[in-house]
């Protein structure tokens, strides 16, 4: 119904080729300025490697996380009314608005041992701030838009008669969930989960602030090519940068693959 | 209000969803009003009325609602030519979209100045026309569009997925032209996904810091962004001012995104009617 598919297509890639190709292909450029064995030598470092240990780890955590209970939130928001809904609805978007720096300071803040939260957790041996939980919860809360905004939509589309039948022919609540929420929820859950675990690895003016940022321990990538940056040493920094797009294309790409095969089996049955 | 339920009850689910959510979002947000007014009133509005702190809110709401607008556009165009047409390369253009988030932001700044800056690629084209990019207010759009780019088509897609060409063939069979399909068929089945993914890129591009900060050049009430302003307060320490100035800023996001949401509900319920 737009106008035909040449000229869409062409404003589509144009603009994205303005927007994102550029900046990509520069990237690539400035990692070129570095010769390929200080290449090897910068993404051989072994605290870099323990740092994409730490970061992958921490924002596969947080986009499960995401996933359960960012449903449950969607689930909520859409199916029931209750008073202040609008508003729970609105602060969700919030965290987004947050300066991330701010975000950090908060939440260490919070989980310090004298914070509001951190002053329950700490006498149970609970520590927040300063460790992987700490980094979990940072990007927790810097993606927790993604999955409910994502689901929030596609819930509205999906009429509750659907779950009544089911539940009518004798359907089972695990069995609704799984034979007919689940496959129409799936590809907008996926792509909430992915879009806030790459987001995630990439997030750092709220971890930083959380983490302690120990080397080996609670250091992420992202502080690692900041440390570059104030070096000026831009290839390096480039370098890494590259790495963790090639990890987040390779993920979205798996995903891809995973939804047109279940696209495919939907469509059969 | 008892809808056979498959998410365990509306009680529990409720409580579930809401301990959740205030964990995540509400603590840490109320935490911050708190730090905020741990000033004196005068000092509170000394620090957020301050000439150059209003100028920041300008730009920071301004470049970030010109942004969100780019990509509500262009990005309902992306998502409409990923999910109606198959072409070669589709797969590597649908997993660019999301490289702007994969992108620690910092490295996404250095790569746009060094594209826009006067003798960059795109920059040495552009400065014989008269058009600064770098270092100036266009700049601060440029790095809030890049930034922005995924939500709008990532939340219509799936959406425009579900809905089936067949609608629109009736439409056209039945005599609707193009303008009607699309204003009357196709704009309600979508405007909800594109009024949230604009407030998301909105709201992404009022709080960004890292990818502005390399581009706009920072220059105190012309190309200074608020949070810049906020971080600049944390690096001395003043972390009541900083406060101050984020609850300034999220205040004007909330009543902007409240307006949006009840936008939203009003075009759904429209759709449904």
């Amino acid at each position: 119904m737009l106008p035909g598919f040449k000229l869409s297509l062409g404003l589509g890639v144009f603009y994205l080729s303005l927007i994102v190709l550029l900046p990509a292909i520069t990237l690539v450029l400035q990692t070129l300025e570095i010769s390929w064995d200080e290449f090897v030598f910068y993404l051989t470092d072994p605290r870099l490697i323990a740092a994409f240990k730490v970061t992958f780890a921490a924002a596969a955590c947080a986009s499960l996380f995401n996933g359960a209970l960012g449903l449950l939130l969607a689930w909520i928001l859409v199916r029931y009314e209750f008073p202040g809904k609008k508003l729970v609805d609105t602060l969700v978007d919030l965290p987004f608005a947050l300066p991330t720096a701010v975000a950090g300071l908060t939440l260490s803040a919070l989980f310090a041992q004298n914070g509001w939260l951190g002053r329950w957790l700490v006498p149970l041996d609970i520590k927040v701030s300063y460790t992987f939980i700490g980094i979990v919860i940072a990007m927790l809360f810097t993606s927790i838009p993604f999955v409910v905004r994502t689901l929030q939509p596609v819930l509205e589309d999906l009429s509750p008669e659907y779950e009544e039948a089911a539940a009518s022919l004798g359907a089972s609540r695990s069995q609704i969930f799984r034979r007919i929420i689940l496959p129409h929820i799936r590809p907008a859950l996926l792509i909430g989960m992915a879009l806030s675990f790459v987001r995630s690895l990439g997030e750092f003016g709220a971890v930083i602030f959380i983490a302690g940022n120990m080397p080996y321990e609670t250091e992420v990538v992202s502080l690692m090519i900041f440390t570059y940056i104030g070096e000026y040493n831009y290839p390096a920094a480039a370098a890494v940068a590259m790495l963790i797009l090639a990890a987040s294309l390779l993920l979205l790409l798996v995903i891809q693959v995973i939804q047109s095969y279940y696209g495919r089996r939907h469509r059969k049955i | 209000m008892s809808r056979p339920s498959v998410i365990p009850g509306f009680g529990l689910s409720l409580g579930y969803a809401a301990f959740y959510a205030s964990l995540i979002v509400f603590i840490p947000l109320a935490f911050l009003f708190a730090k905020a007014f741990t000033l004196t009133w005068a000092e509170f509005w000394q620090t957020v009325l301050d000439p150059q702190a209003i100028a920041s809110y300008r730009l920071s709401l301004g470049a970030a609602f010109i942004g969100a607008l780019i990509n509500l556009v262009f990005g309902f165009i992306v998502a409409w030519v990923l999910v109606r047409y198959q072409f070669f390369g589709k797969k590597i253009v649908d997993a660019l979209v999301d490289l702007p988030f994969a992108l620690p932001t910092a490295v996404a700044g250095i790569a746009l100045t060094s594209l826009y800056a006067p003798q960059g690629w795109v920059g040495q084209w552009l400065t014989p026309l008269g058009i600064k990019v770098a270092y100036t207010p266009l700049g601060v759009i440029v790095a809030l569009t890049f930034i922005g780019l995924p939500f709008v088509v990532r939340t219509v897609q799936p959406v425009l997925e579900e809905l089936e060409k067949e609608i629109e063939e009736a439409a056209a069979s039945l005599g609707a032209n193009r303008w009607h399909t699309f204003r009357r068929i196709l704009l309600p089945a979508l405007l909800p996904a594109l009024l949230t993914g604009f407030a998301l890129a909105f709201a992404r591009a009022v709080g960004e810091y890292g990818s502005v900060v390399f581009i706009s050049g920072n220059m105190p009430f012309r190309t200074e962004i608020t949070p810049l302003l906020i971080v600049s307060k944390l690096e001395q320490y003043n972390y009541a001012g900083a406060a101050a100035l984020a609850v300034v800023l999220l205040m004007f996001s909330f009543v902007l995104l409240l307006l949006i949401n009840l936008l939203q509900h009003w075009s759904s319920k429209r759709a449904g009617a």
